[in-house]
């Protein structure tokens, strides 16, 4: 984080009555509780925030890029349009891992081909980041890749110290978003006390062995038993996918309204672990073995996509882990095949 | 004027007669298939011609009146709802499958056996005597079987009940010349993308990871699990489903009760049934 | 650090076809049509032999087809499509003066690079069945220059003599002579075929190439690759020498969907061609 950013201190209760003076103009999403479930979504109100995180089932990426999204429009006039829908918002109390899966896929979707319905809605959307002091639960490894510390992908990022926030405002737009909030002036040694206590909390918590090597050692296992094993229980279910922050490959598919006059091209969140994901016509399946299925996501995250983002993809969140009913790991799978006994 | 799409070259020039024929079944799935908005109903039979449907009016497609047997001309499609469970409604079955062009299997029922199917799972003797005690041969009946055990069918909209938008979206697609487009991933893609808790983490045995999808994971999203009625995906891990119950300490057997209910006719899960 | 998102190229009309009217069909057997295009804005498509389209039907989807002319100046081109399912079938229902949409071109073709290389050398077109069509924007630019090459050989192999496409214009290279020979089999032959039977692989004995001095340029049915590669390099043509243009599942082809995939490289963007050499250690290309 930058060093010089400046530092400021915030109570709890100015923290929340900030938040609602800003909800009166924008659209805040935080953690909170619908019926029985925990969640990211829109909030009328600072009351309905969850202030201690609860692992959700899935990750802010959806707000950016939605489950079911239209990219185009047509009419039977002959008119074509993009549709690109953007709303300024609030994200608020995102998470380190989360702020690494976002900031991978800033750098997938702002490439050479810019994602225009990604960007648009990225663009428009202020991250305010809130810390952790220790690991969420037992399924979560994100120390294991270091995503639990966040160094960029954010505007504001907050950390929690008795009573009162710590405050660091590291962009223009966050700058700009803290004026509504009634702070005091902090210091640096504000931040390095969280930050100690942060250390304490994930102390014994140790990386994968060579971490930065990954791309080689899994390109080196790829015919390690591992992928036999742990893939023999798949169900070919997709869930590992839903709910990652960093899978982000699609399905387009044309909807033509009943009345055939007019229709949309919508995308859809699509999964690398579903039988069909790789068939073309005549029967020919280039991924047609769960293994290879397997062993294509698990790549994507420590090998093909590693290699590009310079950061494992794999921020370790722990959902996929929560969400898979048979219990496939990608945690579990490197350290089979790092040789790594865990912590 | 050329064609612009979507327009007129995605129509064919006509438009295709539609017939709904049921047998052992509820009619749930057909109220289903009419339960629509006015717009919507307008539009539909905007792209189709409904010749035949007992459900909603009296005309029959060969011009007879609705207190006759089936038509066995006059239509394109052929749209069945309910399972085969007599041998006469096999032969019925046959007839209209010669004269329709194209056979679409409405809801579970026709589908996989649906619910009838579970009669199955117990020996004629007792099923008959369960239902008719009095008179245990009073009604000719045998196994339950889904209708494409007897003829080729052309495709299938799943469910029990059906949802009315996917009715509409392959009615569409087939006047289109499209694939049906019904999904070939489980429930779980469906249930996780509307972040529900998942039914195992609150003790529940649920089927929706070897079931098709297209639901919207209707039952786990109220509150339930999902107990299979839209059949199984292509490729089910099935044996993976053990490993799923000791994971939860849940019985096995217990999952297998649930399969009868509406998988009983699918080999993956019942490979002995007859 | 900590700077706001960087975007780069964000291009509001990446998943935005464009119209273009259908001004030719020709019916080469009963599942392969080839359609004339021409783009409705009059701008040229611009293309590199090799790279593909994304051809729509509103309503209906979207399809990856390769570009199957030449580039030109002008603002038509040619595509040949097999009725394999949703847009190919509706395709074949179109009618001349029908519009349809497309985006493109995409991925990465013959660029100049391959072509300059490919000048002065003996060139081996390898095309099983469909794998005719994206070689033959390539082909078509070489033939009319061929003195610009030592010599053309061409080995197209069908299933069966009527899948056999663009007839008439085989039959003109047939009798063109000089440095350039087209040698066909079928796998099944027929009372009417009195060429080779056998599978594409049964050709390439019958042409003498200079190992040092050859690119080979391959495109066919996945299956195809395997044994023709087997062949090539069994005559020892180095892997640098041969060229080739794959098929995967495409739907966005701008690299952002995912289904194109094999291990860590988009086809839709880092190919569909590529140098063999390039990718002889992906397990995922064969
Ligand atoms: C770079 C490239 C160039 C191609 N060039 C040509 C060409 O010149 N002529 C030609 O006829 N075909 C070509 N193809 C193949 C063509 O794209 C597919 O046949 C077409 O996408 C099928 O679409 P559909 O809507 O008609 O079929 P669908 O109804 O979508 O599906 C029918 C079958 O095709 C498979 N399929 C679906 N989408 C794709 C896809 N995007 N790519 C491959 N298979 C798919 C399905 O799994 C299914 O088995 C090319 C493919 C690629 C990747
Ligand atoms: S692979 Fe699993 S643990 Fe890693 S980022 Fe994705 S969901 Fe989280
Ligand atoms: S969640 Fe588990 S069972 Fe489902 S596809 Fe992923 S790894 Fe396989
Ligand atoms: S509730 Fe059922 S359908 Fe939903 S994720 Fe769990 S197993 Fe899958
Ligand atoms: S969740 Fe399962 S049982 Fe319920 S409607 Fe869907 S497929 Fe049928
Ligand atoms: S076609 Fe979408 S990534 Fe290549």
């Amino acid at each position: 984080m930058n060093e010089n950013a400046e530092v400021l201190l915030i109570s709890k209760s100015d923290l929340l009555a900030g938040i609602d003076k800003v909800l009166a103009s924008h659209k805040v999403a935080a953690l909170t509780t619908k019926e029985e479930r925990t969640l990211y979504d829109f909030i009328s109100a600072s009351s309905e925030i969850e202030l201690d995180y609860k692992p959700t089932v899935l990750s802010p990426k959806k707000f950016f890029f939605p489950q079911d999204e239209v990219i185009v429009e047509y009419t039977d006039d002959g008119k074509v349009t993009a549709k690109i829908d953007a709303e300024p918002m609030i994200l608020f109390g995102i998470r380190p891992c989360d702020i690494n899966g976002i900031k991978i896929l800033d750098e997938a979707f702002a490439d050479s081909n810019g994602d225009p319905n990604y960007l648009a809605k990225r663009e428009k959307a202020v991250i305010i980041g809130m810390d952790c002091k220790a690991i969420c639960d037992e399924n979560a490894f994100c120390y294991k890749v270091k995503a639990n510390y966040a160094h960029s992908g954010f505007d504001v990022m907050l950390q929690e110290q008795g009573d009162k926030y710590v405050v660091q405002a590291v962009t223009d737009k966050g700058r700009e978003f803290m004026k509504n909030f009634n702070t005091t002036a902090g210091n640096q040694s504000d931040v390095e006390a969280f930050l100690n206590e942060k250390a304490e909390g994930f102390k014994d918590k140790t990386p994968f062995k060579d971490l930065d090597k990954l791309p080689e050692v899994m390109a080196a296992n790829y015919n390690h038993k591992v992928w036999d094993e742990e893939s023999s229980r798949c169900l070919s279910c997709g869930s590992c996918i839903m709910v990652c922050p960093t899978c982000y490959c699609f399905d387009v598919a044309d909807e033509l309204a009943l009345s055939l006059k007019k229709g949309e091209r919508i995308r859809r969140w699509d999964a690398c672990m579903l039988s069909s994901f790789a068939e073309v016509a005549g029967n020919e399946n280039f991924r047609e073995d769960k293994k290879d299925r397997l062993h294509h996501r698990i790549s994507r995250k420590f090998d093909y996509l590693m290699k590009k983002h310079g950061q494992s993809v794999c921020v370790g969140c722990g959902r996929c882990v929560r969400a898979c009913l048979a219990n496939i790991s990608p945690k579990t799978i490197v350290e089979k095949i790092t040789c790594d006994k865990g912590e | 004027m050329p064609n612009v799409t979507p327009n007129t070259a995605a129509i064919e020039p006509q438009k295709p007669k539609v017939a709904f024929f049921e047998f052992a079944d509820c009619e749930g799935c057909q109220l289903c298939a009419i339960d629509l908005t006015p717009e919507q109903l307008l539009d539909l039979t905007a792209v189709i011609d409904i010749v035949e449907f007992r459900e909603a009016f009296s005309e029959k497609a060969d011009g007879s009146d609705s207190t006759g047997g089936d038509s066995h001309s006059g239509y394109d499609i052929a749209i069945i709802e309910g399972s085969i469970t007599r041998d006469s409604d096999a032969e019925r079955l046959k007839k209209i499958r010669a004269a329709a062009k194209i056979v679409i299997a409405l809801g579970a029922c026709a589908h996989i056996g649906g619910i009838n199917a579970l009669k199955n799972c117990q020996t004629k003797k007792e099923y008959t005597e369960e239902v008719y005690p009095t008179d245990p041969n009073k009604y000719e009946t045998t196994t339950a079987k889904a209708l494409d055990e007897i003829i080729k069918v052309d495709g299938f909209i799943p469910g029990c009940p059906i949802d009315t938008g996917e009715f509409i979206r392959v009615v569409k697609n087939i006047v289109l010349g499209k694939n049906p487009d019904i999904p070939t991933y489980p429930v779980c893609v469906e249930c996780k993308k509307k972040e529900n808790v998942c039914a195992y983490e609150k003790g529940m045995i649920c089927l929706g990871p070897i079931t098709r999808a297209g639901c919207g994971a209707r039952c786990p999203s109220n509150g339930g699990y999902c107990f299979g009625c839209r059949g199984l995906i292509p490729e089910p891990n099935v044996n993976a489903q053990e490993d799923i119950m000791q994971k939860y300490n849940l019985s096995f057997e217990g999952m297998k009760d649930k399969f009868k209910l509406f998988l009983q006719r699918s080999k993956e899960v019942f490979p002995d049934a007859e | 650090m900590c700077e706001s998102l960087k975007i780069v190229g964000k291009n509001d009309d990446l998943y935005l076809p464009e119209p273009a009217r259908i001004i030719e069909i020709k019916e080469f057997t009963p599942q392969e049509k080839f359609f004339r295009v021409e783009i409705l804005s009059g701008k040229s498509l611009g293309h590199m032999p090799g790279q593909f389209v994304q051809v729509s039907i509103l309503g209906i989807g979207e399809a990856p087809i390769s570009v199957s002319s030449p580039p030109s100046d002008d603002n038509k081109f040619d595509l040949c499509v097999r009725a394999v399912g949703n847009v190919t079938n509706k395709l074949h229902t179109l009618k001349e003066n029908d519009i349809i949409h497309i985006r493109g071109p995409f991925g990465h073709g013959f660029d100049n690079k391959i072509l300059e290389k490919m000048e002065g050398k003996e060139l081996l077109f390898i095309a099983g069945g469909i794998g005719y069509v994206p070689l033959r924007s390539l082909i078509n630019k070489v033939l009319p220059q061929s003195d610009k090459y030592k010599k053309v050989s061409i080995l197209y192999g069908c299933k069966t003599r009527p899948e056999r496409m663009y007839q008439d214009e085989l039959e003109q290279i047939h009798n063109l002579g000089g440095n350039v020979e087209l040698l066909e089999t079928v796998d099944n032959g027929d009372d009417k075929w009195n060429g080779n039977v056998g599978v594409i692989t049964t050709l390439i004995p019958k042409v003498d190439f200079d190992i040092n001095n050859t690119i080979a340029v391959i495109c066919g049915p996945p299956i195809m690759y395997k044994f023709v590669l087997q062949s090539l390099l069994g005559r020892n043509l180095p892997k640098e020498s041969i060229y080739m243009s794959l098929e995967r599942r495409m739907k966005c082809g701008v690299g952002k969907c995912g289904h194109c995939q094999m291990e860590g490289v988009y086809v839709c963007q880092e190919g569909p061609v590529f140098n063999y050499a390039d990718v002889q250690n992906n397990e995922e290309v064969l």
